[in-house]
């Protein structure tokens, strides 16, 4: 899933070995979800919120093509 | 504001890296080593051998401060178990009917093979039935 984890790391000046310690994750866990290659769980992803301070929906870009019926 | 990183991130990492290898290497070690004093010991002693280097593996992971493997190494094992299953599906699927019904004459070696194959199927559903109802 897209994401713009790579770039608000980079902001806070942190490597990936940092965010995956933080995270209690593997470094190779934190580059496959910045390159798109592993969608994280939702735990995770929570996780990422918490530790960027925002909502998943800031963090993650699910480029649904759907909306919820009306009514 | 991102939350504070650990300042020594660095050594957390290295610290991991260092028991995956150490539990990793008392499993493939001990398989290594049961092999050989199997073909040159007593079998008895290839076997403890072999069960001392999982255990190992078991007792690092435990000691472990952090968590070894993560959610994409077990998704990692999702992935390739689903693989594992659908090749062994399609070798039961396609291999059993043509030996057991087509009269295929096959080794010995390829029909212990598709009695084994037949066997993780078996276990497959069951884990699955059981997996779906618990």
């Amino acid at each position: 899933m897209r994401n713009d984890i790579r770039e608000r790391r980079e902001a806070a000046g942190l490597s990936q070995g940092d965010l995956a310690a933080a995270l209690d994750v593997s470094r190779q866990t934190v580059n496959a979800i910045e390159r798109d290659r592993y969608d994280p769980s939702i735990e995770l992803a929570f996780k990422l919120g918490r530790f960027f301070d925002c909502h998943i929906e800031e963090l993650f870009d699910p480029n649904l093509d759907w909306e919820p019926p009306q009514g | 504001m991102p939350a504070e990183a650990d300042p020594s991130s660095e050594d957390w990492l290295a610290t991991r890296t260092r028991y995956r290898r150490l539990g990793i290497g008392s499993m493939l070690g001990g398989i290594a080593v049961s092999m050989v004093v199997y073909a040159v010991g007593p079998p008895l002693v290839a076997v403890a051998v072999f069960w001392l280097g999982i255990v190992g593996f078991f007792a690092v992971r435990r000691a472990a401060p952090m968590t070894l493997f993560d959610e994409r190494d077990r998704a990692l094992e999702r992935r390739a178990s689903y693989d594992t299953i659908r090749v062994v599906g399609a070798a039961f699927f396609i291999g059993a009917p043509m030996v057991k019904v087509g009269g295929l004459t096959v080794p010995p070696v390829v029909d212990g093979a598709l009695v084994g194959i037949e066997a993780t199927v078996y276990v497959f559903v069951l884990a699955y039935i059981a997996r779906r109802y618990a």
